[in-house]
């Protein structure tokens, strides 16, 4: 064989990988977030 | 339900803990111990995301469809229903869009071109639209019920290019491969040893992985509502107190 295509599996493997870690970052940072803000806000009831 | 919340509450970490757990097996075996494929080279290793990938794609918009369906019949509806279909719905897209990524760059080396106009990328990109169409749609403004029909309806319109999109390689015959692994008319199946077994493997990490963060999202979503809601009561409550003295003094005495 004359590729060893390495360049290309490591190219997909590191934006699926970036991918996913950024989105469940995001997912995890917004949620601290909000419940933070939830906290502070006070229950009208 | 408080209970509850509070048990799903604890249990959520672990389970994250356990999908990175299969994740980082899969990439693993995927990357170290899958042997290479003997035409496609180390490329082949691709398909461990790929396939997945799509899986994800069809698993998300399928829940997404279904829950609009309990959404939309009076019986069963719920907020949650809504809840699901929207969240769903984005981690659908997120995999769509990964599907679409490693696929092109799988056809680049194995095809020689990034990107044809064939018909399973065709109607996968416009399956990509649709539901970032849909996602902008939850995002319009209205009452919560008003966003939660529209959307379920949507989301049903959306979900008739998924049968199309899972059927296109066997009613156009273009470059894209048939299925392999569930294809009849291959007999035996044309997959197997650790090949298989990373396969099997990395649908089962995705399928964790997409339920970690559907729960996430959800959690999130209903955080949000709720948010909106007290911030709404507040407002109201804020103005009531300040046109109370006013309405007071304009009472003659």
């Amino acid at each position: 064989m004359k590729h060893s295509y390495w360049g290309y599996v490591g190219a997909g493997y590191g934006i699926v990988f970036t991918v996913l870690v950024a989105y469940t970052g995001w997912l995890q940072a917004k949620l601290r977030r909000t419940r933070r803000s939830a906290r502070e806000l006070p229950d009208p009831r | 339900m408080k209970k509850q919340a509070e048990t799903t509450k604890r249990r959520v970490p672990w389970f994250g803990a356990l999908v990175v757990v299969v994740l980082a097996a899969t990439a693993l075996m995927a990357l170290v111990i899958a042997p290479p494929d003997a035409q496609q080279g180390n490329a082949q290793r691709l398909m461990y995301l790929h396939v997945p990938s799509a899986w994800v794609a069809y698993l998300a918009f399928a829940a997404t469809a279904i829950a609009s369906v309990l959404w939309l019949v009076p019986r069963t509806r719920s907020t949650s229903w809504d809840l699901l279909a929207g969240a769903s719905a984005e981690v659908g897209v997120v995999f769509t869009g990964l599907m679409l990524v490693v696929g092109s760059i799988w056809g680049k080396p194995i095809w020689g071109s990034w990107w044809e106009w064939d018909a399973r990328l065709t109607t996968t990109a416009v399956l990509f639209f649709l539901y970032l169409g849909y996602l902008a749609l939850r995002r319009a403004g209205g009452s919560p019920d008003q966003r939660a029909k529209r959307s379920a309806i949507a989301a049903l319109v959306a979900f008739v290019d998924v049968p199309i999109v899972h059927f296109s390689v066997n009613w156009f015959e273009t470059l894209h491969q048939q299925g392999t692994v569930f294809n009849r008319k291959l007999g035996e199946a044309e997959i197997s040893g650790t090949m298989a077994t990373t396969l099997v493997l990395s649908v089962v990490a995705f399928t964790l992985l997409y339920c970690y963060l559907v729960v996430r999202r959800m959690e999130l979503l209903a955080l949000e509502e709720g948010f909106e809601e007290r911030e709404l009561a507040l407002a109201i409550e804020e103005r009531l107190a300040q046109e109370t003295p006013a309405t007071v003094a304009s009472v003659p005495s």
